[in-house]
């Protein structure tokens, strides 16, 4: 008994202990500040340009009400990767307020403004990030400047997450936003207003291994040829199922092709190339194609059950294991990915930009019949400024903040970093941005794609869609079962917002 | 942690066995001055309101947390199922609409048997099975090793649940190399991809080492104490080890047999933590998806953004009203109330 | 000869038994101490994981700033919820136990009753409903959230416990110690503690363990990383890519989170076997 009390007590006292120890450890470790100081120092170049941009802010800088009382102003961000090089997203903002405290200070305003807030990246997925927004909204926590997918404007702003942003956009228009590519704003626009501002736009292309097409005896032309041909209609679906065949019956690859690994959007530009689309400008409700739909999942199920070169579990695989693995490694033959993997290749080490060069081409998705257009989906991701930043008084700050960040001086950092593409004119000068070699040779393909909807059902549009190619490729559903159960689904869920066409 | 001074002097045993006396004696006077307080501020508001007031304040605040966090959420649950709440929280009352849509929902019949297997198998390979050789065995070796086997049986039920599925997650990774396949390459079996091809043994592996310990202890109780005199007049009768588990022991287990069965039936059913971790209801179309997990899936999980927090109480309730029938019915059957003597002496 | 024969079979039964238990631990020590494993054969010796571990800041592989949650961070994180929820549990329930084992009052039965209930009945199942009351009362992403959640869950538990130990005591050595001339306080610390002690204790460890493991309520109710605990960090390794954490990372982590439990495995047997008696079994 006696001795049973004393071994307590020194567990006890060894965790306490233990804890302490801890507790000392990360007080006196080093705190992180380094990283921000470094970013400060390459900015110091750009000083010019920044000092112009400070002129053009004075005047509104001076109107702001909160900024004429000397105080500490915390601003709130939230932005997601998942990818970890797409940390410029976040990381911006805290550069942007460096420069905004330097101009405030210029101006003889003692306010500084400080960002908190939180990177996202893996293993946090999409999920689990709005997850978290939703519920720290609900708690009256949430952030002040959130970034999302453009998509999920319709469900924010009919839900009043988020405030229109045109009166903002207008009185900023002459300092970065007249720049922005045209066709971006589009995507962010609903009922008429413009919700929030593009931060980065991508494509969506068909990675190929160069050196697999090589074993299968092409020609160097033919393979240089290939994009063109895509580009062309003259290589089609049927034709990828063709190939990846070759591929993998002559042993030259463990998988023809690959696709993501978790629930995404890529899969739609399969849809859209067979002639579905996806909502009706006119009316503004989605689009079921029907036939498109029963084609797409046939050609799913094929690739999976005829061909083989699909693995039936693609979509329950690791991302590493499954994904970049295989591809980076030149045990598949094609990737259907996003210009952000190039990004993820190189930063992670899985290839260098010599080998990316010499063993990995890159296409549109091609059509689904000869002759037929190419496809493939973009999917900007945009800053929205939240309801509850104005119920702090703290939208037109976030709104400056947020413009500055658009500047292609700080942009160019994220899209280098993590192979997104451009959204402003200027950016494309940009010597950051130009000097990159493949956001050049990718940027034809924004003539070629489209946007999902911004509507406020399309989540659970999605999730039937999701669910049913899923059911397809493990073989729980036929293409026709699975066909039956999107209509059920649709109409039962979502019957009000959606358009059913042949 | 520079400071060499600190390190001139070595430390004795003497030295250690001062500082935690002397930290010790502080503690201890915290605490007796704490109760101190306590006694006074209790026995003051006996003497000024009565005994009756003191109950209040011994249990008051217990009973507001059990309110809260216990009654508050049934009625809760129940109500939230009734509407079509998302993350806006808007009471859109749709009333039993989510209840037709679980018996139209395409999955539910798949969720439902994948649910009634997995509670049946973990049951009865694992929580009863496993625990009953377990605890047979251990009784008839030495006890000083008995007791440390069935310690050992303790560790997967207080390791971390993210710990404990790391650690099945990795030894059943699909590499030739790692742990399960590597055994099994031994002995000339090709490696398998136990998460992709098999999720369910892994799954039910798990919950079944963790949940093993519970029925263990029981039945070990039990068995102790059982009369010496039986096993030595069976002995003397000439019975060998195996007819004395089968005509001795089991049949005076079966009590305890029928309480591990029921109790772990419901803690089964609803707990869904180590499926999370393990496959999240993966591979493929919610192969391992249980009904629990299902419901956590509908109202928090989202990647297009759209949760359904009132579908998901819907089908959290059937559980709950599972749970309270289950519940009351083990404390009709197990005579709880036995345990709930009168106070011998009353205040 | 026979004897032999016995300790063979007796050693057999207990290898049987243990190493599927106890191999998968050795498999976690020898990967954090490790650059890679063939089976359960360890190649190549190194500190580095452990090294980079505790050095608190663990890199992201493509991130040139972003990293993960300080180690240490988190460790203070995963004690304070666990301290918070013993501490709770042990008062909260040994004043209830206190007062259901000595006084008689109109409803003692049926309350005790529906603890017993309580005590059977699945919390989890009201995840959804616990979420909205915390973002209604605001505690949604903070630690005290989750530390109430799991207090009021496991307190039909604890009053179940202390409330045996004081119908353990009988009401005359309480009185004849008052009535020896020795003071209140004297009459609780030499009569009372003695006996409840070990009560307080199962409770203190059950109450511990049990925040320091919890993974459901914080994974749900913590939005931000600077709240993260040891379970989160270790989940999200496990759901990770390797390629962005290497396993002798999350080896080390892991085994990092498990120290206290090895010690209350190694040093505190007793209460965990109580704790198991009483407490809910089962996954």
């Amino acid at each position: 008994m006696r001795k049973g009390q004393i071994t307590i007590q020194a567990i006890v006292f060894l965790i306490i202990g233990l804890l302490l120890g801890a507790a000392i450890g990360y007080f006196i470790a080093p705190k992180p500040t380094g990283d921000i100081d470094a970013l400060q120092k390459e900015l110091e170049d750009k000083e010019a340009q920044l000092q112009q941009i400070q002129a053009q802010l004075q005047d509104a800088l001076s109107q702001l009400e909160n900024l004429k009382q000397g105080k500490t102003i915390t601003i709130k961000v939230w932005a997601i990767g998942p990818d970890p090089p797409s940390e410029y997203r976040f990381l911006n903002f805290k550069l942007a307020a460096e420069v905004l405290n330097e101009m405030l200070r210029d101006l003889g305003s003692n306010v500084t403004i400080e960002i908190e807030g939180q990177f996202f990246a893996r293993p946090i997925e999409w999920e689990q990030y709005r997850q978290n927004f939703y519920q720290s909204f609900a708690a009256g926590e949430a952030p002040d400047v959130y970034l999302t997918g453009h998509e999920d404007i319709g469900y924010l702003a009919e839900n009043n997450f988020i405030i229109p942003l045109d009166d903002y956009i207008d009185k900023y228009w002459d300092l970065i936003y007249y720049d922005i590519f045209p066709t971006l704003w589009k995507s962010v626009e609903y009922k008429g207003q413009k919700w929030a501002v593009p931060q980065d736009t991508e494509a969506r292309p068909l990675y190929f291994r160069k050196d697999v097409l090589r074993q299968l005896g092409w020609s160097e032309e033919e393979i240089n040829a290939l994009p063109e041909k895509i580009k062309n209609g003259e290589f089609t679906l049927q034709d990828l199922l063709e190939v990846a065949k070759q591929a993998v019956d002559a042993g030259l690859v463990e998988r023809g092709i690959l696709h993501r690994v978790k629930e995404g959007y890529d899969y739609l530009q399969f849809y859209l190339a067979y002639g579905g689309s996806l909502w009706n400008p006119q009316t503004g409700k989605m689009v079921f194609n029907t036939t498109a739909w029963e084609l797409t999942l046939n050609w799913f199920y094929d690739a999976v059950y005829e061909y083989g070169v699909i693995s039936p579990n693609q979509f329950s695989g690791d991302w590493d294991a499954d994904f970049h693995g295989p591809f980076t490694e030149g045990r598949a033959l094609f990737l259907s990915g996003g210009t952000w993997h190039k990004g993820e290749w190189i930063q992670k080490g899985l290839l260098t930009e010599e080998e990316f060069k010499e063993v990995v081409g890159y296409a549109l998705h091609p059509a689904a019949r000869p002759g037929g257009k190419p496809v493939t989906l973009s999917h900007p991701l945009v800053y929205t400024i939240t309801t509850q930043a104005k119920e702090r008084g703290l939208d037109e700050i976030a709104f400056v903040l947020v413009t500055l960040v658009t500047l292609p001086t700080f942009n160019s950092k994220h899209a280098v970093q993590s192979a997104h593409l451009a959204i402003t004119r200027s950016q494309v000068m940009e010597t950051q941005y130009s000097q990159d070699w493949f956001l050049q040779d990718v940027a034809y393909m924004l003539e070629y794609t489209t946007f999902i909807p911004n509507h406020p059902d399309w989540g659970k549009y999605s999730r039937i869609v999701f669910n049913a190619l899923r059911a397809v490729e493990t073989g729980d559903m036929t293409p026709s079962e699975a066909l039956n159960y999107m209509i059920n689904e649709m109409q039962a869920q979502i019957g009000d917002s959606v358009e059913f066409v042949e | 942690m520079s400071g060499e001074s600190i390190w001139q002097k070595e430390i004795t045993g003497e030295d250690i066995k001062r500082f935690f006396q002397f930290l010790f004696g502080a503690l201890k006077d915290v605490f007796i001055n704490l109760y101190n307080k306590f006694y006074d501020y209790g026995s003051q508001i006996i003497s000024r309101y009565g005994s009756k007031m003191a109950i209040f304040f011994f249990l008051i605040p217990s009973l507001g947390f059990i309110s809260i966090f216990y009654f508050l959420p049934f009625v809760l649950t129940f109500l939230i199922g009734l509407t079509s709440m998302d993350f806006t929280f808007q009471w859109n009352w749709v009333g039993i609409q989510n209840y037709i849509r679980i018996i139209n929902d395409s999955f539910a019949p798949k969720i439902l048997g994948n649910t009634f297997f997995y509670v049946f198998t973990t049951l009865s390979f694992f929580n009863v099975g496993m625990a009953l050789v377990v605890s047979l065995i251990t009784n008839h070796i030495p006890d000083e090793v008995g007791s440390a086997v069935r310690g050992i049986w303790l560790l997967p039920r207080i390791t971390p649940s993210t710990v404990y599925a790391l650690l099945w997650l990795w030894a059943a990774r699909r590499e030739s190399n790692a742990l399960i396949n590597w055994f099994l390459g031994l002995l000339g079996i090709p490696p398998i991809d136990w998460m992709l091809n098999h999720p369910w043994v892994i799954v039910i592996l798990v919950n079944g080492f963790v949940g093993t310990s519970f029925g263990m202890i029981v039945f070990t109780a039990a068995l102790k104490s059982i009369p010496e005199d039986y096993y030595r007049a069976a002995r003397v009768d000439g019975a060998s080890t195996w007819e004395i588990i089968r005509y001795i022991e089991i049949p005076m287990i079966k009590w305890p047999l029928l309480f591990v069965t029921a109790y772990q039936t419901l803690s089964l059913l609803t707990s869904f933590e180590y499926i999370l971790i393990l496959t999240d209801g993966g591979p493929g179309l919610y192969t391992t998806e249980v009904w629990s997990l299902y419901s956590y899936h509908v109202a928090f999980r989202s990647y297009g953004g759209t949760v359904e927090i009132g579908y998901g109480a819907a089908l959290a309730t059937v559980l709950v009203i599972i749970g309270i029938i289950l519940s009351i019915i083990y404390w009709k059957v197990f005579k709880f109330e036995e345990m709930m003597s009168e106070p011998k002496i009353e205040v | 000869m026979k004897a032999f024969g016995e300790k063979i079979g007796i050693g057999l039964a207990v290898a049987i038994l243990t190493i599927p238990v106890l191999i998968l631990y050795v498999y976690l020590f020898l990967i954090s101490v490790s650059e890679d494993m063939i089976g359960i054969i360890p190649t190549g010796f190194t500190w580095e994981n452990w090294i980079e571990v505790l050095d608190g800041e663990i890199p992201v592989a493509g991130a040139t700033f972003y990293k993960y949650p300080n180690i240490y961070q988190v460790a203070l994180n995963t004690f304070f919820l666990a301290v918070m929820i013993a501490l709770l549990e042990v008062i909260l329930s040994s004043l209830a136990g206190y007062s259901l084992s000595r006084f008689k009052f109109r409803g003692r039965s049926q309350l005790l009753t529906t603890i017993l209930i309580l005590h059977a009945f699945p919390g989890i199942t009201l995840l959804i409903a616990l979420f909205f009351i915390l973002v209604q009362i605001g505690l949604y992403n903070t630690l005290i959230g989750v530390i109430l959640v799991k207090v009021a869950l496991e307190l039909p538990l604890g009053i179940w416990i202390m409330k045996g130990f004081f119908d353990g005591i009988s009401w005359d050595m309480e009185m004849s110690a008052l009535v020896d001339g020795c003071s209140r306080l004297g009459a609780w610390w030499r009569v009372i503690m003695p006996n409840v002690r070990n009560g307080l204790m199962a409770v203190l460890i059950f109450g511990f363990l049990s925040g320091w493991a919890e993974f459901i309520y914080a994974q749900t109710f913590i939005a931000e990383q600077s709240f993260w605990t040891f379970s989160m960090l270790v989940y999200a390794f496990t759901i990770g890519e390797y390629s962005y954490i290497k396993p002798g990372i999350t080896a080390a982590i892991a085994l990092l989170y498990m120290i206290p439990v090895i010690l209350f495995f190694l040093f505190a047997q007793k209460y965990l076997l109580r704790i198991q008696l009483i407490g809910k079994g089962g996954a």
